[in-house]
């Protein structure tokens, strides 16, 4: 299968110029592999849609004779979107019962840009309703298999996405980032993951589960790859209040440079290694940071002491957020409406009638963060989480005077087994305090593979940098890929 | 925990009382698991009363500081479907005369 | 009214902006030039943030902050240099987002007042009232109510609004009609909405309570929703003001409500008892980060503000030498002050002189027309061209100031031609002097012992001389001339 011998935008765009390969044979075998697969990675394949962008990558081939990288960066690649962004036309279910039918009317601008370099879209992706969860057992549509560990759970939200990476089932990935959901899926899976800085990626067209949080970003083998789509999708909208206006870079062009290691200050967080750590994650994280200060990185410890409130903030923050932004789901101007629901004697029993369409993880979270917004209780909770959520902020602001990154584990332990945490939403919540800091305080951060643990399930190392020096993730990350990885 | 400080009971009937607020209808096994699992997520996130807050710390709504950025007043031509209709009842569960059909209201 | 109550009213005013599009995405807010609201097909104004798609998100529209700062400036606010939109949330089928993007703790404008000046027992009054607040908003749209189910249009969905909320400064109807009014004078003056009150571009709702004469504990108070006349204000607040009373004098509690006007019945109405007490849930907007006006920006906008009511008013007073009544009532409406100084133009190098006499008709006749037809002067067929000839021919003595009225009258039912209009109807005033001396003799023959009276010394008989000589000349006489005319033959 060709899919399984070309794994990488650089490798498929120089067997294409070398003509061994050509777009819609990819695109075939691509959707080809995607069909077979048993890890319910997709929850939609684009057969056709896939087919016609194939062909007229084919058509730009035919008469450019090369890639022309500079207009197509990802001319003929084939890619898988998150189910929770829009494309006009093709059913968006946010993996929720909900939204089973949604066609929406219009294109999300990450996506848009994608098409138009290119891009050819596989699939939407399988995730955890409404991006809420963090192993995929939350989708209305059955949970992800671990791509190489049967009876493992990929992570969450974006499982389908990280799946279908590793899994040779695309090339690169969409998903979002509301709490670790891009980051926790690509360490347990072993892919790259990236979560650019907060406005980098325009938001229009990513069905929202808490804004002031949530962030799109890429899935891809390598770290290079992870840049390409950056590149590409990344930049000012005008259809995002809260997208910057700083100009993007080239970051491919910016893995190029050599990076300095002797001038790089590397900050570990002491409150990142904590005892709810596993000890091999631990050890295997360690293990990368010796070798990035044996390159001439000189390491610094730090503190960012209000770590332990991270998940208490996030968990008012976020649902708070989402219990607002999930009310215009009401069965009115689109979604799944239950038959009875006009013989209601009441317009709120209609609502309830249609709202019952919800998983109960997404209820649970509605009713949180209605909760912490309700008066009497909006200064105690969501008020006072904005505080704490400030200190955190001002914790990385103090860090980052004394170091340029920050390494660290991205999640407490490898993947475990399905069912393993569904029992305790506490529990589950709490698997995220590792990458929650970077969503609360807008960063960017990474996770690139470093390793494994005794069952040969992946650890992922995570990079973090200063807000919008998503340049600096990715190039320290492209050169630890290089040198250790 | 409320806003004046006291602790706060989570008890099925303020389950209830603020699923209704979020118009979800809870089935009373829900109503028993939710309230249970509520309690001791309250219970955990409370610890962030115990945080440090300097004096004038200013709640942070956005990750990062700047002015909105706004558009010109010009028109957009709103989208219609190949037969003419507004393109945004497409997926709409139940249309007439090109409005959304919902229950009686008043 | 009862003078062992006082009366509590504030006012929340809400306009509609005269901005192209909605106030988060470019749909048209109104109908293509020419049309109106009512002749677009249902949901023929959206896209994917107005009907709130997954997705979705607002982008501010710098002109409706433009607007409210104008509306700000206007009504003497302090322009919040940051300020916020949040989320009131709540559930209604019109709310495609189940939350309206308004302004809560951190609006635009704050501390402003307005200055009102109305006539109460034949007496001129003024008064100041507090704005509290103006803040933006978007509409919600609209639920077209049939037997078995509702339908749901969004094309007013996510238009702008400014509210304009007030202290609770007013004691009576008549003062609430006069902020009302005032404050639409000044918004469509500046020219941040048309102010449109049949489309409900330009309506109120109004808090009223009673206490006690002297308490200092205002009474519950009752919220009167969606009036969108000035009339109806007045009425609404005098009936819910007399209900009240009534209730408490009968040992009944008034209770906080929302309540409706229904105009037909001249009575307001519960809403629903069963209202659930709202929990709006208000919290910052994470979609838009807050607004910065920059000083800059403030100074532009000041430097493009119009002549305000109460300046235009005031220089009508020092400039023409008008009343400030009839100076008040030129400027209660930006079409009628264009109106006055129209006519006033084609009046050239006579208009200062002719100013008091085009003020008197237009604060007179032609306001009391408006008022019996509840018209804009804009729609009236009589024209400041109309005007400024009846006022020449009434200064040139060729008609007298009665027929002038008259003149206007015709006008405004059938328009035409002035001149043709006094002809046809024999409205000319008679200025020959033989002619009048004619009808004086004729009377001063017939009335012998009223002349002896008068030669005698009882002067107060002049003006049964002059009134019987105007009526044998049909009422044409110039009156001016016609009193010499009198005086003369009498004294002879």
């Amino acid at each position: 299968m060709l899919n399984e011998k070309y794994t990488t935008i650089t490798a498929i765009h120089d067997a294409f110029d070398r003509k061994e390969l050509s777009p819609v044979e990819l695109t075939r075998d691509t959707l080809a592999a995607a069909k077979a697969s048993k890890h319910n990675a997709y929850l939609t394949l684009l057969e056709d849609r896939a087919m016609e962008a194939a062909k007229r990558a084919d058509q730009i081939l035919a008469e450019t004779g090369k890639v022309p990288r500079d207009r197509f960066p990802l001319l003929g690649i084939p890619l898988a979107i998150k189910d929770n962004l829009v494309i006009d036309g093709v059913r968006t279910t946010c993996a929720s019962k909900m939204l089973e039918n949604y066609i929406p009317p219009y294109t999300g601008t990450a996506v848009d840009r994608l098409e138009k370099a290119g891009a050819v879209f596989i699939g939407k992706t399988n995730m955890d309703e409404f991006a809420m969860g963090g192993s995929n057992e939350n989708s209305a549509f059955g949970p992800v298999e671990h791509p190489t560990h049967p009876g493992y759970v990929p992570g969450g939200s974006s499982g389908g996405s990280a799946t279908a990476v590793r899994a040779n089932l695309c090339v690169a990935a969409l998903g979002s980032d509301t709490g670790g959901s891009i980051r926790q899926p690509a360490s347990y899976c072993g892919v790259v993951g990236l979560k650019p800085t907060y406005g980098r990626v325009s938001r229009y067209g990513l069905v929202a589960f808490a804004s002031s949080l949530d962030q799109i970003g890429p899935f891809a083998k390598n770290v290079e790859d992870a840049a390409t789509v950056l590149s590409v999708m990344g930049g000012h909208d005008p259809l995002d209040s809260t997208s910057s206006s700083r100009p993007l870079e080239n970051f491919v062009a910016e893995l190029k440079k050599p990076l300095d290691w002797k001038g790089l200050r590397v900050g570990i967080p002491k409150e990142y290694f904590i005892d709810g750590v596993d000890a091999t994650v631990a050890k295997t994280v360690r293990a990368a940071i010796a070798w990035v200060e044996k390159q001439g990185a000189k390491l610094v410890d730090i503190s960012l002491p209000n770590t332990p409130y991270a998940v208490s903030v996030y968990y008012i923050v976020a649902v708070s957020e989402a219990s607002s932004n999930l009310a215009r789901f009401d069965g009115v101007r689109f979604g799944v409406r239950p038959p009875d629901a006009m013989k209601v004697g009441d317009i709120a029993d209609f609502y309830k009638k249609v709202r019952a369409n919800f998983g109960p993880e997404v209820k649970r979270r509605i009713i949180l963060g209605t909760f912490a917004l309700s008066s009497g209780y909006y200064d105690a909770y969501f008020r006072k989480a904005c505080q704490v959520r400030r200190l955190l902020k001002n914790d990385f602001d103090r860090a980052f005077k004394d170091c340029d990154v920050i390494l660290g584990p991205i999640a407490p332990s490898t993947a475990f087994k399905h069912g393993e945490k569904a029992a305790d939403p506490l529990k589950m919540y709490l698997n995220d305090i590792l990458t929650i800091p970077c969503n609360l305080a807008g960063l960017p951060g990474m996770s690139l593979p470093c390793g494994k643990n005794e069952q040969g399930l992946p650890i992922g190392l995570q990079v973090i940098a200063p807000q919008f020096r998503d340049d600096l993730v990715l190039r320290v990350g492209h050169a630890i890929e290089k040198g250790y990885v | 925990m409320s806003n004046s400080g006291n602790p706060i009971e989570v008890n099925e009937a303020l389950v209830r009382k603020v699923a209704d607020l979020a118009r979800l209808a809870l089935t009373d096994a829900e109503v028993t698991l939710f309230s249970t699992q509520m309690k001791v997520t309250l219970g955990y996130v409370e610890q962030i009363s115990k945080a440090t807050i300097p004096e004038g710390t200013e709640p942070m709504y956005h990750p990062f500081d700047m002015a909105t950025p706004m558009r010109d007043d010009t028109v957009v031509t709103p989208m219609t479907t190949a037969d003419g209709k507004p393109k945004m009842i497409r997926s709409a569960p139940d249309t007439l005369y090109e409005g959304f059909k919902v229950p009686p209201i008043l | 009214m009862n003078p062992e109550w006082e009366v509590v009213i504030g006012l929340e005013i809400h306009t509609q902006l005269a901005t192209k599009t909605k106030i988060f995405c470019g749909c048209p807010a109104g109908a293509p030039e020419g049309k109106s609201v009512a002749d677009l097909g249902p949901n023929a104004n959206t896209c994917p943030v107005c009907t709130g798609q997954p997705g979705a998100l607002p982008v501010l529209n710098r002109q409706v902050v433009e607007y409210a700062m104008k509306a700000g400036l206007a009504l003497d606010c302090e322009i919040r240099r940051e300020n916020v939109f949040s989320r009131k949330n709540y559930f209604y089928p019109d709310l495609p987002k189940g939350y309206q993007i308004s302004q809560f703790d951190l609006p635009i404008c704050e501390k402003g007042h307005v200055d009102i000046e109305y006539k109460f027992g034949g007496k001129e009054h003024t008064k100041r009232i507090g704005v509290t607040r103006i803040h933006m908003e978007e509409d919600a749209g609209k639920n077209l109510h049939m037997d078995e189910f509702s339908l749901v249009n969004l094309n007013r969905a996510c238009v702008p609004l400014i509210e304009i909320v007030s202290e609770p400064d007013m004691r009576s109807a008549e003062e609430a009609g006069a902020y009302m009014r005032t404050v639409h004078a000044i918004v469509t003056a500046i020219g941040v909405t048309d102010g449109n009150m049949q489309e409900g571009n330009f309506r109120c709702d109004a808090n009223v309570s009673v206490m006690p004469k002297g308490s200092t504990k205002f009474g519950t108070r009752a919220e009167i929703k969606n009036v969108n006349s000035f009339r109806f204000v007045e009425k609404a607040i005098e009936f819910e003001v007399d209900r009240q009373i009534a209730l408490i004098q009968s040992g009944g509690r008034v209770v906080q409500e929302t309540r409706l006007w229904d105009s037909a019945k001249g009575q307001t109405f519960s809403m629903r008892s069963k209202e659930e007490a709202h929990d709006y849930r208000y919290f910052p907007e994470p979609d838009l980060i807050p607004v910065h006006v920059d000083e800059k920006w403030l100074e532009k906008v000041k430097a493009s503000m119009p002549e305000l009511p109460t300046q235009k008013k005031a220089r009508y007073v020092t400039e023409f030498g008008l009343s400030g009544y009839d100076a008040g009532v030129l400027t209660s409406s930006s079409s009628l002050a264009i109106f006055f100084e129209e006519t006033l133009s084609l009046l050239g190098g006579a208009a200062k002189g002719l100013a008091k006499s085009v003020s008197n008709h237009v604060a007179g006749e032609i306001s009391r027309l408006l008022n019996e037809e509840m018209i804009d002067i804009t729609a009236a067929k009589l024209s400041p061209r109309h005007l400024a000839e009846i006022v020449k021919l009434q200064a040139g003595n060729s008609i007298s100031s009665t027929n002038a009225k008259t003149v206007i009258g015709l006008v405004w039912k059938n328009g035409g031609v002035v001149e043709k209009i006094i002809e046809t109807e024999g409205l000319a005033q008679v200025s020959d002097t033989g002619a009048l001396e004619k009808a004086v003799e004729g009377v001063i023959a017939a009335n012998p012992g009223q002349v002896a009276e008068y030669r005698a010394g009882k002067d107060k008989l002049l003006g049964f001389f002059v009134g019987q000589s105007m009526k044998a000349s049909g009422g044409k006489a110039n009156p001016t001339l016609l009193q010499e005319i009198v005086k003369k033959k009498l004294s002879s």
